[in-house]
């Protein structure tokens, strides 16, 4: 949950890009730190084992004056996405604000999707977190590729309660729909946090 | 679990840090959650990548804690790193904080950790105050979040 220091005038906010092996966190975040002004980011830090996977997580600190007055950092984490890496996944999600559950849309990756969607829920549930109640967005990544899902048979797997999540298009191998998704769970994370106190 | 700490208490986390960081002989002494956010710090080294070293030693914590579970043991509360010419002391705040101080050869390690204890249990029943409340109240009634206008992040 979000850290608010008064005398400094800053509030922190950690967001976590969650979803399966290979279906693109780490890749947004590259992106992200590629396309954000110098002045808004810090440095990425990738954990990865040396076939550039992620082992532990990444990290890229970002900061706005999104709220008035007050200096607005987010903590920007990926997840490690293979299956044996649970318990990693479990400390990372930690005192999370917002989350990004990044989508494979390759139809050999639904269920598997599936099974990290499920497993997010409840890794979620055994820190008394509800996704439900938390800020968070879908990205159905990989657009580009062929033999993909269409985004109505997405939309029917994933995001079928009766409120629909916001859903984003991207193709974060190019950079498309990569800044769309933080704007969108960044701004749940303040409309959120704001709402609250 | 959040932290919203009141001017006041940010001024005494800091005294007590800026006193752990004199009496240790430290180059940097960080507070910081266990998620990783940082809390309060003092000290000038290593200031410009001070989220990265918070969000690291949050990780290396939960993970010796995992460890721990494991053999048995709830958790480890303090953890040393040792480098050729840096070394860092992490110790656990009570349930959700953890205090950490990047030390060099010029100190002693001993001297770092016997303050490091004395410091954390000072903060101790601090934090269990700060945890146990959800809002504060603050002295000025003009005093709200508002979000600013246009888009969080934009393209550079």
């Amino acid at each position: 949950m979000a850290v608010v220091n008064y005398a400094k005038k800053e509030i922190q906010f950690k967001i976590v890009y969650y979803g399966c092996g290979l279906c693109g966190k780490t890749t947004n975040l590259q992106k992200v730190h590629a396309c954000v002004p110098a002045k808004a980011k810090g440095n990425l830090t990738s954990l990865a084992t040396s076939q550039d996977r992620t082992l532990f997580f990444d990290f890229l600190p970002l900061q706005t004056m999104s709220i008035e007055g007050f200096v607005t950092k987010f903590q920007m984490y990926t997840v490690p996405g293979q299956v044996k890496y649970n318990s990693t996944r479990r400390l990372v999600l930690r005192n999370c604000d917002g989350v990004v559950f990044c989508v494979d849309s390759q139809v050999s990756k639904t269920q598997e999707n599936l099974e990290s969607w499920e497993n997010l829920k409840e890794n979620l549930s055994l820190q008394k977190d509800i996704l439900d109640e938390m800020p968070h967005v879908l990205q159905y990544n990989k657009r580009d590729l062929p033999n993909i899902s269409p985004q109505a048979y997405l939309d029917y797997v994933l995001n079928n309660g009766e409120k629909r999540i916001p859903t984003f298009m991207a193709s974060a191998f190019k950079g498309e729909g990569v800044i769309e998704t933080l704007n969108a769970v960044a701004k749940l994370v303040l409309q959120d946090f704001i709402e609250k106190h | 679990m959040g932290f919203m700490l009141k001017d006041l208490e940010y001024g005494q986390l800091k005294q007590d840090l800026d006193e752990f960081l004199t009496n240790s002989e430290a180059q940097t002494v960080l507070l910081c959650d266990r998620g990783g956010n940082v809390i309060v710090s003092s000290g000038e080294a290593f200031i410009d990548t001070i989220d990265m070293i918070s969000a690291l030693v949050a990780g290396a914590f939960a993970a010796t804690k995992e460890l721990a579970g494991i053999l048995g043991e709830n958790e480890f509360t303090a953890i040393f790193h040792q480098g050729a010419k840096i070394s860092i002391f992490i110790s656990a705040v009570g349930e959700e904080v953890i205090l950490l101080a990047i030390f060099t050869d010029e100190t002693n390690a001993g001297l770092v950790k016997m303050y490091a204890l004395t410091t954390c249990r000072k903060f101790s029943n601090l934090f269990k105050d700060i945890m146990s409340r959800k809002q504060i109240k603050i002295d000025d009634p003009t005093q709200s979040f508002q979000l600013a206008k246009g888009p969080i992040f934009q393209e550079d």
